[in-house]
């Protein structure tokens, strides 16, 4: 649910990075945060584990400056990926804009993919929000293990088990070098805004 | 007059003794309030004379013990008292003393006093420690509540001490204070000044160490004491009202306002002049209530005034869903207040609707706070949204694709940049299939390049030249046409609507431009797609029935190419 | 949500009833995180915006586990510093109120506070 005051023209957008543990959620907003640090002027919050795992949320907002006099502040969070931590995911969902799925693709974790996206769809029915109705961007994170021989799931597999249904944009993605990240980033952006835009600007 | 005064003393100093003469028979309700009485009188009379007073009192207090326990009193009551009226009588006439004697004669009077003081009251036994520790919970529980529980059980802790250090006077007035702190932070609750929770706490530490250190002497404890009413003392300077008089509740300060001024209308001669009793029923308004003044409260019967929508959540309609919210059940006012307004938007000429909460009737955003709950993701973005982006990000964003992420196999990079598999079996296509294929420069290309400029005018002469055909096209001309619409067609390739457009634009003016008898024989023209072969002359036309099924012939085939294109769209 | 008037308003009455009163802090948010607005005695340089994700997350979390015990919610949520306290309020289903305050004021008297601030700016948003 963006937030919108008129008076001072200032607008805040929720973005979520959603996706199964491990997937490289945090590992978007790092390179996020460490790549434009200079733009971003904010800290970013990580509420994490001892083992570097999320334990509640991580949060990168940021000011991208103004449109149409509105200034928009895009304020990014990645839920904590492991199972047990579904109810945290559904609190840190709660006035989401905008979701970015991060698909895993090691082959071992195609189970895992398929039955988050089903959760997110739970989830947002909790807060009375519909998958369909919302902004969303795939991104098919880790292509660089392709290249060292892991077994990794096809792109084509992956768009057939979790974006046949939804058909939404989709990136193939490194986000541990930042491979696709600022596009999947952008493109998220936009299609968010643009989806409040007729409300607003 | 000192002899006046004595005398007068002297005769109640007789009033009284006679009274207790008869109280050795009996001591009657009646007589023993006259004797209270009568003893409260002769402590005023004693007021000025300081050495005497102590026995003014003593007697006074005596009586009230003698009327509280009657015949229950110690029997050593009354002759004490007749000990004290006569050492007073003693006093008062001044024989035979000299002050030294005089205040010897005083001082043992009161010592008789205290002990007959202390074999009646036993004193407490001296505070504990222990004592303190119900006190100790609800200073405590204060500190963190403030509520008529907690308040109630403070009273209760104190009156416990009361009872129990009777007698220690030091304790008994720091319980007092602890008292009005409580008294005062009940009855201004949560305009009670900060410090007070404060002074309590502060208090109830110096009422500790007193208790913890009996060995105290009694300088040494009223050092305390004083200690505690100078906090007292200061936070009730504090707490007054901020100009710095000390505002009373109930009481108003009129200094300021005793200058002259004739009221309003006093110059008028009017026969029912009304007096200050007869003044009409004013209502107060409650300080608290001014801060909300701004904000205009609806009150029962009043006319609900503000702006549809006012607090509710953004859920109106969007300009395509107009009709459907329309048919849904309405809850309250405010949304079939919305819907006659959209109804309004929906009849009017008007085409720009703009369906946000925060618009009024106006349209125009009204101030404030408000949430976005509805997401169109059919909108494709405003330019503004794409430059402010690329803008932030750097517009330069495809070095990204393959070299970030440093990856020496081409082909690893290729997957990043061109994924142009479109063997979809099993995957039902969608239409940002494009948006994988990252070597599209044309996906986070700014709208209004240059290429598009050109494009919009390759269009617009397009546009004139369709205008300006006429009946039978020339062949330079068609020619022309076909190779426009071809050049945008390979431009706009990787668009999938706008080179289908085309496509058909092309296909359908190829159709026409060609002379009707001809048409039979020729299916498409040159402009056809890459999976369609040119028919052979001669060959059966195929039958597309969304093309070559027209309602009726032509009647006449002269006519120009845009009224033959109208016709196939006539329904 | 609000309109500016009632913002207006809810500003005053924090401004008069908590930021004159000696509170450091007053932030008042949604669930989702957001600040709707925030107040201080002029000595502050919080990062609003993080405290405020923070802040709801952990109300949010706090509201979860009473849930989970049985309880509706929990009457008090309540951080004691060394020198600086804050107490969380909800306002109304959607806002919370957290007040940030010195060792020198005694949380029973800023639950005082916060509770009228909470009634009037519900008699705001029924306005």
């Amino acid at each position: 649910m963006a937030l919108v005051n008129v008076k001072t023209k200032e607008v805040k957008v929720k973005i979520v990075y959603y996706g199964p543990g491990r997937g490289g959620k945090t590992t978007n907003l790092e390179y996020i945060n460490t790549t434009y640090r200079d733009q971003i002027k904010s800290e970013m919050v990580s509420l994490k584990t001892q083992d570097d795992r999320t334990l509640f949320f991580d949060f990168l907002p940021f000011d991208i400056g103004r449109i149409k006099g509105f200034k928009v502040i895009i304020q990014l969070y990645t839920v904590p990926g492991q199972v047990k931590y579904n109810a945290t995911r559904r609190l840190v969902l709660k006035g989401v804009d905008g979701i970015v799925f991060v698909a895993d693709i090691q082959k071992f974790q195609r189970k895992r993919n398929i039955e988050s996206l089903n959760q997110l769809y739970e989830n947002l029915k909790t807060h009375n929000l519909d998958l369909f109705d919302l902004p969303l961007v795939m991104q098919y994170n880790k292509v660089d293990l392709r290249n060292k021989g892991e077994d990794s799931i096809p792109t084509k597999i992956l768009q057939q088990d979790l974006n046949s249904v939804l058909r939404v944009p989709a990136f193939e993605a490194s986000a541990l070098g930042g491979g696709n990240v600022m596009k999947t980033l952008k493109k998220i952006i936009s299609m968010t805004l643009a989806s409040i835009q007729d409300q607003l600007f | 007059m000192d002899e006046d005064s004595n005398s007068r003393i002297i005769s109640t100093i007789q009033e009284l003794s006679g009274l207790i003469a008869s109280f050795e028979n009996g001591i009657p309700d009646q007589d023993v309030q006259l004797f209270v009485q009568t003893a409260s009188g002769l402590k005023i009379q004693l007021q000025d004379r300081k050495r005497l007073l102590p026995l003014g009192q003593m007697i006074l207090s005596l009586g009230k013990y003698l009327a509280s326990n009657r015949t229950a009193a110690h029997q050593g009551t009354l002759p004490l008292l007749q000990e004290q009226l006569d050492a007073l009588k003693t006093l008062i006439t001044g024989r035979d003393l000299d002050p030294a004697g005089q205040d010897r004669l005083v001082k043992e009077m009161i010592a008789k006093f205290k002990a007959f003081k202390e074999i009646v009251v036993p004193p407490a036994p001296a505070p504990v420690p222990g004592d303190l520790d119900e006190l100790k919970a609800v200073v405590l529980s204060i500190d963190w509540e403030i509520s008529s529980g907690t308040i109630s059980q403070f009273r209760v802790a104190l009156d416990h001490l009361f009872q129990k250090w009777r007698g220690h006077w030091v304790n008994i007035n720091l319980l007092k204070i602890m008292q009005r702190m409580v008294n005062y932070i009940e009855s201004k609750k949560d305009t009670a000044h900060t410090d007070s929770i404060d002074i309590l706490k502060s208090v109830y530490i110096i009422l500790e160490k007193v208790v913890h250190q009996p060995g105290l002497s009694v300088p040494e404890k009223k050092q305390r004491l004083d200690q505690a009413i100078d906090l007292f003392n200061s936070f009730k300077k504090r707490a007054v009202a901020p100009h710095g008089k000390t505002v009373e509740s109930g009481q108003e300060d009129f200094s300021q306002f005793q200058q002259d001024m004739p009221p309003a209308l006093s110059h008028l001669s009017h026969e029912t002049k009304q007096t200050p009793e007869d003044s009409s029923e004013i209502t107060l308004l409650d300080p608290e209530e001014v801060m909300v003044q701004p904000v205009s409260r609806n009150k029962a019967g009043e006319e609900n005034l503000q702006p549809a929508l006012q607090g509710k959540r953004n859920d109106s309609p969007g300009a395509g869903n107009v009709m459907e919210n329309l048919l849904n059940p309405k809850e309250t006012e405010a949304d079939k207040m919305l819907d006659s307004i959209h109804l309004m938007d929906v009849n009017s000429t008007n085409p720009v609707h703009n369906p946000a909460a925060m618009a009024g009737a106006d349209g125009e955003l009204k101030p404030g706070m408000s949430e976005i709950t509805r997401y169109n993701k059919q909108s494709e973005p405003i330019p503004e949204i794409e430059g402010t982006l690329n803008e932030f990000f750097g517009i330069d964003m495809e070095s990204d694709a393959g070299k970030d992420i440093g990856l020496e196999d081409s082909s690893e990079a290729e997957a990043l940049q061109d994924n142009t598999d479109t063997d979809t079996d099993g995957v039902v296509p969608f239409d940002y299939e494009d948006e994988v294929d990252e070597t599209s420069e044309s996906s986070f290309q700014v709208p209004l390049s240059g290429s598009d400029d050109a494009d919009l005018t390759v269009l617009k002469g397009l546009e004139e030249a369709f205008c300006e055909l006429p009946a039978d096209v020339d062949q330079p001309d068609r020619t022309k046409i076909l190779q426009d619409l071809e050049i945008l067609g390979t431009k706009w390739e990787g668009e999938p609507v706008k080179s289908s457009l085309v496509k058909i634009i092309g296909l359908l003016f190829d159709r026409l431009s060609i002379p009707e008898v001809e048409q039979t024989s020729v299916q498409e023209g040159s402009f056809r797609s890459d999976d369609q072969e040119a028919p052979q002359p001669g060959t059966e036309p195929k039958q597309e029935p969304d093309i070559t099924d027209s309602p009726s012939p032509d009647p006449d085939p002269q006519k120009g190419v845009l009224s033959k294109l109208k016709r196939f769209f006539r329904f | 949500m609000f309109n500016q008037e009632q913002l207006n308003a809810i500003d005053t009455i924090i401004k008069s009833h908590l930021i004159d009163s000696g509170v450091e802090n007053v932030i008042y948010i949604d669930m989702a995180g957001n600040s709707i607005t925030q107040h201080d005695n002029g000595n502050s340089n919080l990062d609003y915006m993080a405290f405020s994700a923070l802040a709801a997350g952990n109300f949010a979390a706090v509201d979860a586990m009473a849930k989970l015990i049985g309880e509706s919610e929990f009457s008090l949520l309540f951080h004691k510093g060394e020198k600086s306290s804050i107490h969380f309020s909800k306002v109304t289903e959607n806002t919370i109120l957290i007040t940030m305050f010195p060792k020198s004021i005694s949380l029973g008297i800023v639950r005082l506070k916060v509770s009228k601030v909470v009634t009037e700016i519900n008699e705001i948003c029924s306005a």
